[in-house]
Protein backbone atom coordinates (compact mmCIF):
# COMPACT_ATOMS: atom_id res chain seq x y z
CA UNK A 1 0.00 0.00 0.00
CA UNK A 2 2.80 2.13 0.12
CA UNK A 3 4.30 1.87 -3.41
CA UNK A 4 6.75 -0.50 -2.77
CA UNK A 5 5.82 -3.89 -3.46
CA UNK A 6 4.02 -5.11 -6.26
CA UNK A 7 1.00 -7.18 -5.47
CA UNK A 8 1.16 -11.02 -6.48
CA UNK A 9 -2.15 -11.09 -7.33
CA UNK A 10 -5.44 -8.70 -7.12
CA UNK A 11 -5.40 -4.79 -7.42
CA UNK A 12 -4.76 -2.29 -5.06
CA UNK A 13 -6.42 1.16 -5.83
CA UNK A 14 -6.03 3.81 -3.05
CA UNK A 15 -7.42 7.69 -3.59
CA UNK A 16 -7.98 6.85 -7.15
CA UNK A 17 -4.30 5.69 -8.13
CA UNK A 18 -2.60 2.60 -8.39
CA UNK A 19 0.65 2.58 -5.88
CA UNK A 20 3.01 0.86 -7.51
CA UNK A 21 2.20 2.28 -11.24
CA UNK A 22 1.79 5.95 -10.32
CA UNK A 23 4.58 6.02 -7.06
CA UNK A 24 5.60 9.23 -7.10
CA UNK A 25 2.01 10.81 -7.75
CA UNK A 26 1.01 8.46 -5.43
CA UNK A 27 3.56 9.29 -2.51
CA UNK A 28 3.04 13.01 -2.55
CA UNK A 29 0.21 12.02 -0.47
CA UNK A 30 0.96 9.74 1.89
CA UNK A 31 2.93 9.71 5.22
CA UNK A 32 5.15 7.21 6.30
CA UNK A 33 6.80 5.66 9.48
CA UNK A 34 8.38 2.80 9.52
CA UNK A 35 9.08 1.96 13.36
CA UNK A 36 12.97 0.85 12.65
CA UNK A 37 14.10 2.95 9.46
CA UNK A 38 14.23 6.54 10.90
CA UNK A 39 14.03 9.20 8.28
CA UNK A 40 15.80 12.03 10.52
CA UNK A 41 19.11 12.16 10.05
CA UNK A 42 21.18 10.97 12.91
CA UNK A 43 23.50 13.39 13.95
CA UNK A 44 21.40 16.90 13.45
CA UNK A 45 18.51 18.18 15.01
CA UNK A 46 15.25 17.07 13.98
CA UNK A 47 14.63 20.25 12.89
CA UNK A 48 17.13 20.36 10.00
CA UNK A 49 15.65 17.09 9.38
CA UNK A 50 12.28 18.94 8.72
CA UNK A 51 13.71 21.42 6.28
CA UNK A 52 15.31 18.90 4.11
CA UNK A 53 11.71 17.08 3.83
CA UNK A 54 10.47 20.37 3.27
CA UNK A 55 12.60 20.16 0.09
CA UNK A 56 11.80 16.81 -0.72
CA UNK A 57 8.05 16.96 -0.81
CA UNK A 58 8.32 20.44 -2.72
CA UNK A 59 6.03 21.80 0.19
CA UNK A 60 5.12 25.81 0.05
CA UNK A 61 6.89 27.63 2.59
CA UNK A 62 3.52 29.21 3.72
CA UNK A 63 1.98 26.06 4.51
CA UNK A 64 5.03 24.02 5.50
CA UNK A 65 5.57 26.93 8.53
CA UNK A 66 2.23 26.35 9.29
CA UNK A 67 2.11 23.00 9.38
CA UNK A 68 5.10 22.94 11.53
CA UNK A 69 4.15 25.17 13.97
CA UNK A 70 0.97 22.82 14.30
CA UNK A 71 2.92 19.59 14.66
CA UNK A 72 5.19 21.23 16.98
CA UNK A 73 2.39 22.10 19.83
CA UNK A 74 0.61 18.87 18.99
CA UNK A 75 3.52 16.23 19.58
CA UNK A 76 4.86 18.85 22.10
CA UNK A 77 8.37 19.07 20.24
CA UNK A 78 9.19 22.30 20.98
CA UNK A 79 12.00 21.50 23.88
CA UNK A 80 13.64 18.55 21.48
CA UNK A 81 13.21 20.04 18.50
CA UNK A 82 16.98 21.76 18.62
CA UNK A 83 18.67 18.74 19.85
CA UNK A 84 20.61 16.45 17.43
CA UNK A 85 18.44 13.09 16.59
CA UNK A 86 21.24 10.69 18.39
CA UNK A 87 20.50 12.12 21.65
CA UNK A 88 16.71 11.83 22.12
CA UNK A 89 15.20 9.18 23.84
CA UNK A 90 12.79 6.47 21.37
CA UNK A 91 9.77 7.78 22.66
CA UNK A 92 10.95 11.50 21.64
CA UNK A 93 12.51 10.30 18.60
CA UNK A 94 8.90 8.84 17.45
CA UNK A 95 7.15 11.92 18.17
CA UNK A 96 9.35 13.21 15.51
CA UNK A 97 8.98 10.53 13.19
CA UNK A 98 5.64 11.32 13.77
CA UNK A 99 5.86 15.07 12.55
CA UNK A 100 8.44 14.40 9.97
CA UNK A 101 6.14 12.32 8.22
CA UNK A 102 2.90 14.47 8.26
CA UNK A 103 5.25 17.80 7.01
CA UNK A 104 3.71 17.33 3.74
CA UNK A 105 0.09 16.95 4.81
CA UNK A 106 -0.38 13.72 3.81
CA UNK A 107 -4.04 12.71 3.22
CA UNK A 108 -2.80 9.02 4.73
CA UNK A 109 -0.53 8.21 7.08
CA UNK A 110 1.12 4.39 7.76
CA UNK A 111 2.87 3.81 10.90
CA UNK A 112 4.51 0.50 11.07
CA UNK A 113 3.81 -0.44 15.26
CA UNK A 114 4.40 3.46 16.43
CA UNK A 115 4.08 2.53 19.69
CA UNK A 116 6.45 -0.61 19.81
CA UNK A 117 8.82 -0.40 23.05
CA UNK A 118 7.50 3.28 24.29
CA UNK A 119 7.41 4.99 27.68
CA UNK A 120 3.92 5.04 29.02
CA UNK A 121 3.60 9.50 28.59
CA UNK A 122 4.67 9.02 25.08
CA UNK A 123 2.45 5.84 24.01
CA UNK A 124 -0.62 7.71 25.00
CA UNK A 125 0.71 11.05 23.79
CA UNK A 126 1.17 9.25 20.64
CA UNK A 127 -2.23 7.71 20.54
CA UNK A 128 -3.98 10.77 21.56
CA UNK A 129 -2.34 12.72 18.58
CA UNK A 130 -2.97 9.85 16.06
CA UNK A 131 -6.77 10.45 17.22
CA UNK A 132 -6.65 14.16 16.96
CA UNK A 133 -5.16 14.48 13.65
CA UNK A 134 -7.86 11.97 12.24
CA UNK A 135 -10.20 13.83 13.84
CA UNK A 136 -9.13 17.28 12.87
CA UNK A 137 -7.71 16.77 9.56
CA UNK A 138 -9.17 13.76 8.37
CA UNK A 139 -5.95 11.91 7.76
CA UNK A 140 -7.17 8.29 7.46
CA UNK A 141 -4.16 6.75 9.38
CA UNK A 142 -3.31 2.94 8.86
CA UNK A 143 -1.37 1.48 11.45
CA UNK A 144 0.04 -2.30 12.42
CA UNK A 145 0.54 -2.91 15.85
CA UNK A 146 0.77 -5.79 18.32
CA UNK A 147 -0.76 -3.68 21.09
CA UNK A 148 -3.91 -4.46 21.70
CA UNK A 149 -4.31 -1.40 23.71
CA UNK A 150 -3.53 1.01 20.79
CA UNK A 151 -6.25 -0.52 19.25
CA UNK A 152 -9.00 -0.09 21.65
CA UNK A 153 -7.71 3.64 21.78
CA UNK A 154 -8.23 4.17 18.18
CA UNK A 155 -10.01 2.51 16.20
CA UNK A 156 -14.04 1.99 16.48
CA UNK A 157 -14.87 -0.87 13.88
CA UNK A 158 -12.58 -3.20 13.29
CA UNK A 159 -12.18 -5.80 10.26
CA UNK A 160 -10.87 -8.70 11.07
CA UNK A 161 -8.29 -10.61 8.35
CA UNK A 162 -7.06 -14.56 8.51
CA UNK A 163 -5.78 -16.34 5.90
CA UNK A 164 -6.96 -13.95 3.37
CA UNK A 165 -10.32 -14.07 4.06
CA UNK A 166 -12.52 -11.20 5.71
CA UNK A 167 -13.98 -13.03 9.02
CA UNK A 168 -15.25 -10.14 11.05
CA UNK A 169 -16.75 -6.64 10.32
CA UNK A 170 -18.03 -4.35 13.18
CA UNK A 171 -17.69 -2.87 16.18
CA UNK A 172 -15.43 -3.39 18.82
CA UNK A 173 -18.22 -3.40 21.65
CA UNK A 174 -20.12 -6.47 19.75
CA UNK A 175 -17.20 -8.91 19.22
CA UNK A 176 -16.70 -8.50 22.91
CA UNK A 177 -20.50 -9.23 23.05
CA UNK A 178 -20.26 -12.09 21.11
CA UNK A 179 -17.04 -13.53 21.61
CA UNK A 180 -16.45 -12.71 25.47
CA UNK A 181 -19.65 -11.81 27.00
CA UNK A 182 -17.80 -12.66 30.46
CA UNK A 183 -17.61 -10.02 33.23
CA UNK A 184 -15.67 -9.98 36.11
CA UNK A 185 -17.16 -7.21 39.02
CA UNK A 186 -15.58 -6.57 42.00
CA UNK A 187 -17.70 -4.99 44.65
CA UNK A 188 -16.56 -3.48 48.08
CA UNK A 189 -19.06 -2.91 50.56
CA UNK A 190 -19.73 -2.33 54.46
CA UNK A 191 -18.93 -4.76 56.80
CA UNK A 192 -21.73 -7.46 56.90
CA UNK A 193 -22.11 -11.25 57.08
CA UNK A 194 -24.67 -11.67 54.51
CA UNK A 195 -24.39 -13.98 51.84
CA UNK A 196 -24.91 -12.35 48.50
CA UNK A 197 -26.69 -14.40 46.23
CA UNK A 198 -27.51 -13.18 42.81
CA UNK A 199 -29.47 -15.43 40.14
CA UNK A 200 -27.34 -16.11 37.31
CA UNK A 201 -23.86 -14.77 38.81
CA UNK A 202 -21.11 -16.40 40.11
CA UNK A 203 -19.86 -15.42 43.55
CA UNK A 204 -15.99 -16.29 43.25
CA UNK A 205 -14.97 -15.15 46.09
CA UNK A 206 -16.73 -13.47 49.37
CA UNK A 207 -15.62 -12.47 52.48
CA UNK A 208 -17.32 -9.50 55.23
CA UNK A 209 -16.03 -6.49 52.89
CA UNK A 210 -15.34 -7.68 49.46
CA UNK A 211 -16.68 -9.73 46.72
CA UNK A 212 -16.09 -10.91 43.04
CA UNK A 213 -18.63 -11.94 41.16
CA UNK A 214 -18.59 -13.08 37.66
CA UNK A 215 -21.64 -13.27 34.98
CA UNK A 216 -22.15 -13.04 31.08
CA UNK A 217 -23.94 -10.63 30.30
CA UNK A 218 -25.81 -11.81 27.15
CA UNK A 219 -27.91 -13.71 30.60
CA UNK A 220 -28.07 -10.73 32.77
CA UNK A 221 -27.33 -6.90 32.14
CA UNK A 222 -24.85 -5.13 34.28
CA UNK A 223 -27.17 -2.59 35.64
CA UNK A 224 -28.87 -5.82 36.88
CA UNK A 225 -26.20 -6.74 38.79
CA UNK A 226 -25.84 -3.81 40.08
CA UNK A 227 -29.63 -3.46 41.36
CA UNK A 228 -29.60 -6.58 42.79
CA UNK A 229 -26.54 -6.50 44.85
CA UNK A 230 -27.30 -2.52 45.88
CA UNK A 231 -30.74 -4.26 47.36
CA UNK A 232 -28.27 -6.79 49.44
CA UNK A 233 -25.43 -4.72 50.42
CA UNK A 234 -23.92 -0.43 50.56
CA UNK A 235 -21.61 -0.48 48.42
CA UNK A 236 -18.98 1.66 48.91
CA UNK A 237 -17.00 1.10 45.22
CA UNK A 238 -17.39 -1.15 42.43
CA UNK A 239 -14.98 -2.04 39.54
CA UNK A 240 -15.85 -3.89 36.42
CA UNK A 241 -13.67 -5.37 33.92
CA UNK A 242 -14.49 -7.31 30.28
CA UNK A 243 -11.53 -9.47 29.44
CA UNK A 244 -8.70 -7.91 27.60
CA UNK A 245 -8.82 -7.76 23.72
CA UNK A 246 -5.98 -9.75 23.28
CA UNK A 247 -8.03 -12.75 24.75
CA UNK A 248 -11.15 -11.60 23.00
CA UNK A 249 -9.01 -11.39 19.21
CA UNK A 250 -7.36 -14.57 20.18
CA UNK A 251 -10.34 -16.29 20.99
CA UNK A 252 -11.68 -15.38 17.86
CA UNK A 253 -9.28 -16.96 16.07
CA UNK A 254 -9.49 -20.43 17.50
CA UNK A 255 -13.18 -20.09 16.52
CA UNK A 256 -12.85 -19.74 12.85
CA UNK A 257 -10.09 -22.38 13.33
CA UNK A 258 -7.66 -20.19 12.55
CA UNK A 259 -3.73 -20.14 13.80
CA UNK B 1 19.80 19.76 -8.42
CA UNK B 2 18.73 22.54 -5.49
CA UNK B 3 17.35 19.08 -3.41
CA UNK B 4 21.36 17.44 -4.33
CA UNK B 5 22.79 20.77 -3.25
CA UNK B 6 21.09 20.49 -0.04
CA UNK B 7 21.16 17.16 1.17
CA UNK B 8 25.45 18.16 0.45
CA UNK B 9 25.58 20.45 3.22
CA UNK B 10 23.60 18.18 5.41
CA UNK B 11 26.15 15.61 5.32
CA UNK B 12 28.62 18.67 5.59
CA UNK B 13 27.06 19.11 8.64
CA UNK B 14 26.69 16.41 9.97
CA UNK B 15 30.75 15.26 9.41
CA UNK B 16 31.83 18.51 11.38
CA UNK B 17 29.89 17.43 14.38
CA UNK B 18 32.84 15.48 14.94
CA UNK B 19 35.58 17.73 14.47
CA UNK B 20 38.77 15.73 14.75
CA UNK B 21 37.80 12.53 13.15
CA UNK B 22 36.65 14.99 10.25
CA UNK B 23 40.24 16.70 9.67
CA UNK B 24 42.06 13.35 10.37
CA UNK B 25 39.46 11.69 7.59
CA UNK B 26 40.50 14.33 5.28
CA UNK B 27 44.32 14.53 6.20
CA UNK B 28 44.44 10.55 5.87
CA UNK B 29 42.65 10.54 2.87
CA UNK B 30 45.04 13.08 1.29
CA UNK B 31 48.23 11.23 2.81
CA UNK B 32 47.17 8.00 1.23
CA UNK B 33 47.28 8.44 -2.55
CA UNK B 34 49.93 11.24 -1.92
CA UNK B 35 52.03 8.20 -0.62
CA UNK B 36 51.54 5.67 -3.37
CA UNK B 37 51.77 8.81 -6.23
CA UNK B 38 54.99 9.30 -4.48
CA UNK B 39 56.04 5.97 -4.12
CA UNK B 40 55.72 5.52 -8.07
CA UNK B 41 57.36 8.61 -8.94
CA UNK B 42 60.81 7.24 -7.21
CA UNK B 43 60.44 4.15 -9.20
CA UNK B 44 59.93 6.72 -12.22
CA UNK B 45 62.74 8.42 -11.58
CA UNK B 46 64.88 5.49 -11.23
CA UNK B 47 63.77 4.20 -14.40
CA UNK B 48 63.49 7.53 -16.34
CA UNK B 49 61.12 6.51 -18.40
CA UNK B 50 58.07 3.55 -18.69
CA UNK B 51 57.48 2.20 -22.46
CA UNK B 52 58.97 5.88 -23.75
CA UNK B 53 56.76 7.72 -21.65
CA UNK B 54 58.09 10.24 -19.60
CA UNK B 55 57.14 11.14 -15.32
CA UNK B 56 54.99 14.69 -16.53
CA UNK B 57 53.22 12.23 -19.04
CA UNK B 58 52.33 9.42 -16.67
CA UNK B 59 51.28 11.66 -14.25
CA UNK B 60 48.52 13.38 -16.53
CA UNK B 61 47.06 9.62 -17.50
CA UNK B 62 47.35 9.24 -13.70
CA UNK B 63 46.22 12.76 -12.27
CA UNK B 64 43.16 11.91 -14.86
CA UNK B 65 42.33 8.49 -14.08
CA UNK B 66 42.45 9.48 -10.27
CA UNK B 67 40.20 12.62 -10.68
CA UNK B 68 37.39 11.11 -12.12
CA UNK B 69 37.97 8.33 -9.52
CA UNK B 70 37.63 10.33 -6.63
CA UNK B 71 34.91 12.48 -7.49
CA UNK B 72 32.57 10.03 -8.00
CA UNK B 73 33.58 8.16 -4.97
CA UNK B 74 33.14 11.34 -3.36
CA UNK B 75 29.67 12.59 -4.68
CA UNK B 76 28.75 8.96 -5.45
CA UNK B 77 29.13 7.39 -2.34
CA UNK B 78 25.31 6.62 -2.01
CA UNK B 79 25.87 4.61 -4.75
CA UNK B 80 29.01 2.46 -3.90
CA UNK B 81 27.07 2.21 -0.39
CA UNK B 82 23.88 0.94 -2.74
CA UNK B 83 24.08 -2.72 -1.29
CA UNK B 84 24.05 -1.34 2.48
CA UNK B 85 20.57 0.48 1.45
CA UNK B 86 18.99 -2.29 0.61
CA UNK B 87 19.79 -4.18 3.04
CA UNK B 88 19.01 -2.12 5.77
CA UNK B 89 15.81 -0.89 4.51
CA UNK B 90 16.77 2.77 3.39
CA UNK B 91 15.64 1.53 -0.44
CA UNK B 92 12.19 1.07 0.45
CA UNK B 93 12.34 4.28 2.86
CA UNK B 94 13.32 6.23 -0.50
CA UNK B 95 10.62 4.34 -2.60
CA UNK B 96 7.82 6.10 -0.38
CA UNK B 97 8.49 9.84 -1.67
CA UNK B 98 7.84 11.60 -4.45
CA UNK B 99 11.04 11.71 -5.95
CA UNK B 100 13.64 10.24 -8.65
CA UNK B 101 15.06 7.32 -6.93
CA UNK B 102 18.47 7.92 -8.33
CA UNK B 103 18.51 11.47 -7.29
CA UNK B 104 17.50 10.25 -3.94
CA UNK B 105 20.34 7.33 -3.85
CA UNK B 106 22.84 10.36 -4.86
CA UNK B 107 21.53 12.43 -2.47
CA UNK B 108 21.73 9.90 0.66
CA UNK B 109 25.46 9.97 1.24
CA UNK B 110 28.69 12.38 0.40
CA UNK B 111 31.84 11.66 1.17
CA UNK B 112 33.31 15.53 1.90
CA UNK B 113 36.69 13.45 3.77
CA UNK B 114 37.32 12.53 0.04
CA UNK B 115 38.51 16.12 0.05
CA UNK B 116 41.56 15.71 0.56
CA UNK B 117 42.18 13.51 -2.55
CA UNK B 118 40.31 15.63 -4.65
CA UNK B 119 43.12 18.19 -3.69
CA UNK B 120 45.99 15.67 -5.05
CA UNK B 121 44.45 14.98 -7.94
CA UNK B 122 43.98 18.41 -9.07
CA UNK B 123 47.75 19.33 -7.68
CA UNK B 124 48.72 15.83 -10.15
CA UNK B 125 46.84 17.29 -13.22
CA UNK B 126 48.10 20.63 -13.28
CA UNK B 127 51.52 19.93 -12.28
CA UNK B 128 51.16 17.00 -15.58
CA UNK B 129 49.52 20.00 -17.32
CA UNK B 130 52.14 22.79 -17.21
CA UNK B 131 55.07 20.45 -17.74
CA UNK B 132 54.32 18.27 -20.00
CA UNK B 133 55.67 18.43 -23.78
CA UNK B 134 52.48 19.15 -25.64
CA UNK B 135 51.97 22.56 -27.98
CA UNK B 136 48.20 22.97 -26.27
CA UNK B 137 45.85 24.84 -28.88
CA UNK B 138 42.24 24.99 -28.53
CA UNK B 139 41.68 21.64 -29.90
CA UNK B 140 43.91 20.04 -27.72
CA UNK B 141 42.39 21.72 -24.31
CA UNK B 142 38.93 20.30 -25.89
CA UNK B 143 40.38 16.94 -25.91
CA UNK B 144 42.09 16.83 -22.32
CA UNK B 145 38.77 18.16 -20.60
CA UNK B 146 37.39 15.11 -22.50
CA UNK B 147 39.22 13.04 -21.36
CA UNK B 148 38.21 13.75 -17.86
CA UNK B 149 34.64 14.23 -18.41
CA UNK B 150 34.97 10.79 -19.64
CA UNK B 151 37.14 9.40 -16.45
CA UNK B 152 34.36 11.19 -14.47
CA UNK B 153 31.94 9.54 -16.99
CA UNK B 154 33.13 5.81 -16.60
CA UNK B 155 33.88 5.64 -13.14
CA UNK B 156 30.32 6.39 -12.59
CA UNK B 157 29.15 4.32 -14.60
CA UNK B 158 30.73 1.28 -13.20
CA UNK B 159 29.69 2.72 -9.78
CA UNK B 160 26.23 2.48 -11.17
CA UNK B 161 26.78 -0.93 -12.49
CA UNK B 162 28.08 -1.89 -9.00
CA UNK B 163 25.21 -0.49 -7.58
CA UNK B 164 22.72 -2.36 -9.75
CA UNK B 165 23.83 -5.55 -8.79
CA UNK B 166 23.03 -5.17 -5.56
CA UNK B 167 18.94 -5.96 -6.88
CA UNK B 168 20.24 -9.44 -7.61
CA UNK B 169 22.68 -10.28 -4.91
CA UNK B 170 24.24 -8.06 -1.94
CA UNK B 171 27.34 -10.25 -1.82
CA UNK B 172 30.46 -10.42 -4.03
CA UNK B 173 30.35 -6.76 -4.18
CA UNK B 174 34.33 -6.77 -3.72
CA UNK B 175 34.22 -8.07 -7.37
CA UNK B 176 33.32 -4.68 -8.20
CA UNK B 177 35.87 -2.46 -6.32
CA UNK B 178 38.33 -4.58 -8.38
CA UNK B 179 37.33 -2.93 -11.26
CA UNK B 180 36.59 0.01 -9.86
CA UNK B 181 39.76 0.54 -7.91
CA UNK B 182 41.66 -1.63 -9.83
CA UNK B 183 40.56 0.52 -12.71
CA UNK B 184 41.79 3.19 -10.86
CA UNK B 185 44.98 1.94 -10.75
CA UNK B 186 45.40 0.07 -14.28
CA UNK B 187 44.68 3.65 -16.28
CA UNK B 188 47.35 5.18 -14.48
CA UNK B 189 49.18 4.22 -16.78
CA UNK B 190 49.48 4.23 -20.89
CA UNK B 191 47.94 0.74 -21.04
CA UNK B 192 50.19 0.30 -23.96
CA UNK B 193 52.67 -0.90 -21.14
CA UNK B 194 50.70 -3.97 -20.32
CA UNK B 195 49.69 -7.07 -22.24
CA UNK B 196 47.67 -7.75 -25.16
CA UNK B 197 45.21 -9.18 -23.67
CA UNK B 198 45.09 -7.01 -20.49
CA UNK B 199 44.92 -4.19 -22.57
CA UNK B 200 42.36 -5.51 -24.46
CA UNK B 201 39.98 -6.27 -21.59
CA UNK B 202 40.20 -2.25 -20.35
CA UNK B 203 40.00 -1.46 -24.07
CA UNK B 204 37.09 -2.78 -25.68
CA UNK B 205 35.05 -4.22 -22.20
CA UNK B 206 35.87 -1.61 -19.64
CA UNK B 207 36.87 1.02 -21.89
CA UNK B 208 39.88 2.98 -19.86
CA UNK B 209 41.90 2.89 -22.84
CA UNK B 210 39.56 5.46 -24.91
CA UNK B 211 40.03 8.08 -22.07
CA UNK B 212 43.47 7.92 -21.17
CA UNK B 213 45.29 6.29 -23.85
CA UNK B 214 44.06 6.70 -27.46
CA UNK B 215 43.59 10.56 -26.42
CA UNK B 216 47.01 10.58 -24.95
CA UNK B 217 48.38 9.08 -28.25
CA UNK B 218 46.89 12.25 -30.01
CA UNK B 219 48.14 14.71 -27.20
CA UNK B 220 51.65 13.37 -27.65
CA UNK B 221 51.66 13.24 -31.22
CA UNK B 222 52.86 9.61 -30.75
CA UNK B 223 52.93 7.04 -33.66
CA UNK B 224 51.04 9.89 -35.66
CA UNK B 225 47.61 9.32 -34.78
CA UNK B 226 44.63 10.66 -36.79
CA UNK B 227 42.85 13.96 -34.91
CA UNK B 228 39.99 11.78 -34.10
CA UNK B 229 41.95 9.33 -31.45
CA UNK B 230 40.99 12.81 -29.41
CA UNK B 231 37.71 12.14 -29.53
CA UNK B 232 37.33 9.02 -28.21
CA UNK B 233 36.14 9.57 -24.83
CA UNK B 234 33.15 9.84 -26.52
CA UNK B 235 32.73 6.05 -25.97
CA UNK B 236 32.35 6.05 -22.44
CA UNK B 237 28.71 7.45 -22.59
CA UNK B 238 27.56 4.12 -24.27
CA UNK B 239 29.17 2.52 -21.49
CA UNK B 240 27.05 4.80 -19.33
CA UNK B 241 23.90 4.16 -21.66
CA UNK B 242 24.51 0.79 -20.65
CA UNK B 243 24.93 0.46 -16.78
CA UNK B 244 21.86 3.04 -16.51
CA UNK B 245 19.77 0.53 -18.52
CA UNK B 246 20.79 -2.16 -15.83
CA UNK B 247 20.27 0.35 -12.88
CA UNK B 248 16.53 0.74 -14.72
CA UNK B 249 15.60 -2.78 -15.51
CA UNK B 250 16.69 -3.53 -11.17
CA UNK B 251 15.26 -1.04 -10.08
CA UNK B 252 12.16 -2.26 -11.98
CA UNK B 253 12.81 -5.74 -10.96
CA UNK B 254 13.42 -4.83 -6.97
CA UNK B 255 9.77 -3.42 -6.87
CA UNK B 256 7.93 -6.18 -8.48
CA UNK B 257 9.97 -8.83 -5.80
CA UNK B 258 10.34 -6.44 -2.89
CA UNK B 259 12.56 -8.99 -1.43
Amino acid sequence: MCGILNPTSGKCIIDNKVPYKDRKEYVKNIGVVFGQRSQLWWDVPPDDSFYLLRDIYKVPNKEFEDTREMLIEALDLGQIIKIPTRQLSLGQRMRCEIAGSLLHNPKILFLDEPTIGLDAVSKIAVRKFIKEINEKKGTTVILTTHDMQDIEALTNRIILIGKGRKLYDGSLSDIRKKYSPKFIMSAQYEFTKKKINIPNVDVVEQNEQRAVLKFNSNIIKVQEVIGYLAKQVNIMDIQIESSPIEEVIAKMYTDMKIE
Amino acid sequence: MLLYLKSMLMHIKCDIEYKVSFILTVIASALSSLLAIIGSLILLKSFGSIDGYTVSEILLTTGIALFGHVTTEMFGRGLDHFHKQVKNGLLDRLLTRPRNITLQVLCSEFEIGKIGRLVDAIVILLYAIFTVNVDWNFYKVFVLLLMICGSIILFFSILLLKASFSFWTIEGMEFMNIISDGGREVSSYPISIYEKWFANIFTYIIPFGCVNYFPLLYLLDKGNVPIWYGLTPIVTIIFMLISSGVWKIGLKQYASTGS
